[in-house]
């Protein structure tokens, strides 16, 4: 299967949120900047990236401008909240104590490439999980096969009890079905997750 | 707190008490009265476990008061482990009873002439030191459970676990939270060790009858303390990250800067991390009935720390902190946060210190007295070091102690003391703090606070380099200060973005104190106890060659990023030019 999607109630969402802790891949305008690639294509908020995700890595590396930071294809993007201690305070975008870590500070090459379409992936850490992770997961993410499979069997029990449907490949099936699924080494999956409301099933009669 | 409590275990015919006007110590609190006592009564050559040092048990200026977040408390000593002078700093109950009770410091001076062990028994009434040989070589939650059967349960304790009464130089002081367990420490450095050598098992607490400490100007204070907790309620890290995920919630990102110490120090970063992550911990803890919100002291409202059930259902221990989860975690190559909270409720048992130990077992591991990532035998481990065994013995002496014994060069220690959970080729920054702070590689040396300041001596840029001995000493500075005043250093964030929550705090100080204290003050009281540490070390022996990181950090390159350390001696020299 390469296009899963599920419909859980709130309470198996969780589980599905651990993916994004992970690293998720998305298909989106690349060769542009953070700023734009997050809040031109990806519907964040300007001021929610400029108060809320206070730490933020490229390939590992800090970002302290979002505006000059280029992503490329196949980059990794992870975003946080403030963290906590001088640790934090270090890491924390265009920070007072960015010095103290100024050997893993992003530093742009300074070549310019016109933006296209691509595939970026991303990290979502702490309170950001719970607030941008719904979202990500709604409009499908790219996870491993092998990890959707370790992750069901992890969780059979919440699976079973909140799963309220599931499509794959553009065919329904039942939540038992999903269980079953197995995926080789390098597979991808385009996993989404759609929170259950009252109003589906009786959409889904009419 | 106008009074310091002296117990001298060492008088002829047995243990004497003796309680002294504070005197030339008026005006000093937490690591300021510690230090102070230290540098001025303990001979800075004299053994750690002799009669000449002293364990000095000290609550912050503030503690005792309405002050939100106020009930740290620091423990002083000239360090086993380190042979430095030494403070500690711990959460929990005591802090805020001992500051009720009047007591500006408890000074444990002397050996005892016998090897009987000690309880001592503190309220409002007086002091009591009885002999208690029933408590011998028992963890420090059965030494708690017995002080409940005698005292009752409006108790608070500070206790040694079988390894402080071992003196082992890994050995913390434990002291009881909101819940009466054991659960938080005094650990860097061997404080448990130095209150064994007194023959003290045990301190209760009783603050029946008295009341808050009331402040100079009432209504300033209250106003204060408004606005201060505001502050921290309505900070991201203070009033939400951290209650929500607790310490731990740097492990993802510390983790993806690479400055994650994976496999003792060899690499830096953990495939497994998102199986240990904040993340992931507050969801098994809410799954089991835990809590991920919860306060190490009355008082707190950043909450950050918890409770971590087993999979039945049952407490086991407090919630692991960040350290806690990269020592036994990570550091040791093990992913498993059951297995992390069993070693977690170990460590709190026996009474070690959770950074040296994991340190400590993550060089074992390289030697070969276990594998890396194998869980059970990091337990088996511990168990070594509760009961005393001869292996046990080595690890007890820590991570130097250990690798000198099996021949491992990778050991991640500066004056003996190991390094915490952030590697320092990744963020050089850190590793000036360790390499220059007089405790050894101490990560909590140093605090942020608002520019303010900082910009006291000068503006630094902070995208260049070249500020990063700057930054470390005003960090250093600003610490010391808030390790003086019983704060937790967790208020650094809020203090450091909101000016109005800074000066919520100073004007806490003034308003309680009768002060016209400015941030030129704060930072001038912040170098004078870092004056009194440095000149401790320097008369103890200690040059600045000491003040460096081990060298093989300067020579392998950590991955991801492939970086050495980089400091160079001359620029971690200049820290403390002043």
């Amino acid at each position: 299967m390469r296009n899963i999607v599920f419909t859980v109630e709130e309470t198996a969402m969780p589980i599905f949120l651990f993916f994004v802790q992970r690293e998720f891949g998305i298909d989106t305008v690349i060769n542009c900047s953070v700023h734009s690639l997050l809040c031109d294509h990806l519907g964040i908020e300007s001021d929610y990236l400029s108060t809320r995700i206070q730490t933020i890595f490229l390939n590992g590396e800090t970002v302290d401008d979002v505006n000059l930071t280029i992503v490329g294809e196949g980059d990794r993007l992870t975003l946080s909240a403030a963290m906590p201690g001088v640790l934090g305070a270090m890491l924390r975008k265009g920070g007072h104590y960015a010095a103290m870590r100024s050997s893993i500070s992003h530093k742009e090459s300074g070549v310019t490439v016109a933006s296209n379409g691509g595939r970026v992936n991303l990290k979502l850490f702490n309170l950001i999980i719970g607030e941008l992770g719904p979202n990500f997961l709604d409009r499908g993410i790219w996870v491993k096969g092998k990890d959707l499979k370790a992750l069901i069997e992890r969780n059979k029990g919440i699976i079973e009890k909140g799963c309220k449907g599931v499509f794959a490949d553009g065919k329904e099936y039942e939540c038992h079905q999903a269980l079953q699924w197995n995926w080789d080494e390098g597979d991808e999956v385009l996993l989404q997750v759609k929170v259950y409301e009252k109003g589906d099933e009786k959409e889904k009669a009419e | 707190m106008d009074k310091i409590l002296r117990i001298n275990m060492g008088a002829k015919g047995g243990p004497e008490t003796k309680v002294d006007p504070i005197g030339e110590y008026k005006g000093m609190g937490g690591r300021g009265i510690t230090s102070a006592i230290l540098s001025r009564e303990v001979p800075p050559l004299c053994h750690p476990l002799s009669e000449d040092n002293k364990l000095v048990i000290a609550p912050g200026l503030l503690s005792g008061t309405t002050a939100a977040n106020s009930g740290r408390i620091s423990v002083g000593f000239k360090g086993p482990l380190t042979g430095t002078i030494k403070e500690a700093n711990a959460g929990g109950q005591a802090s805020q009873v001992l500051a009720k009770l009047g007591y500006a410091a408890v000074v444990l001076e002397g050996i005892p002439e016998d090897d009987r062990l000690y309880k001592v028994f503190i309220d409002k009434d007086g002091v009591r030191v009885t002999a208690d040989n029933s408590l011998k070589m028992l963890g420090n939650y059965a030494v708690v459970e017995k002080m409940k059967g005698e005292y009752g349960d409006k108790i608070c304790c500070i206790s040694i676990g079988q390894a402080g009464e071992m003196k082992m130089p890994v050995a913390s002081v434990a002291f009881t939270d909101m819940e009466l367990r054991p659960t938080r420490h005094a650990g860097r450095g061997g404080p448990g060790a130095v209150m064994g050598s007194k023959g003290i098992k045990v301190i209760v607490i009783d603050d029946k009858g008295t009341e808050m400490r009331k402040p100079k100007d009432h209504e300033k204070f209250v106003n204060a303390a408004k606005e201060f907790a505001a502050g921290l309620r309505k900070h991201a890290v203070t009033g939400q990250g951290l209650p929500t995920y607790g310490t731990n919630v740097l492990t993802n990102v510390i983790n993806e800067a690479g400055a994650y110490p994976t496999n003792n120090f060899s690499l830096g970063q953990f495939d497994n991390c998102a199986a240990i992550s904040g993340e992931t911990q507050v969801e098994t803890e809410k799954a089991r009935g835990g809590n991920p919100t919860h306060g190490c002291h009355r008082g707190c409202i950043m909450q950050c720390s918890g409770i971590y059930n087993d999979k039945d259902g049952n407490y086991l221990t407090k919630q692991p902190e960040y350290e806690t989860v990269w020592a036994h975690g990570g550091n040791c190559g093990i992913g498993d946060l059951d297995a992390i909270a069993q070693i977690d409720r170990l460590d709190d048992d026996y009474g070690v210190d959770t950074i040296e130990m994991g340190a400590t077992i993550a060089v074992a591991m390289e030697a070969g007295v276990a594998k890396f990532g194998d869980a059970q035998a990091a337990i088996n481990l511990v168990h070594e070091v509760g009961k005393g065994t001869s292996l046990g013995r080595i690890l007890g002496g820590g991570a130097a102690v250990t690798g000198k014994v099996f021949g491992i060069e990778r050991v991640p220690v500066v004056k003996g003391q190991s390094m915490p959970a952030y590697d320092p080729r990744t963020i050089q920054g850190i590793g000036v703090t360790y390499a220059t702070s007089p405790m050894g590689a101490d990560h909590t040396a140093g605090y942020a606070v608002t520019a303010n300041i900082l910009k006291v001596g000068g503006f630094v840029d902070p995208l260049k380099p070249e500020g990063q001995i700057e930054l470390s000493r005003a960090l250093q500075i600003a610490t010391a200060f808030i390790d003086s005043t019983g704060m937790c250093l967790f208020i650094a964030f809020a203090i450091l973005d909101q000016p109005e929550t800074f000066q919520a705090y100073i004007d806490l100080l003034n308003a309680f104190y009768g002060l016209k204290m400015t941030a030129d003050d704060v930072t001038e009281m912040g170098k004078k106890i870092l004056s009194m540490e440095l000149d401790f070390n320097k008369k103890a022996g200690f040059t600045a060659e000491h003040d460096r990181l081990p060298e093989y950090f300067k020579k392998e390159p950590l991955p991801p990023h492939n970086i050495t350390f980089s400091v160079s001696d001359a620029e971690l020299d200049r820290v403390f030019a002043w």
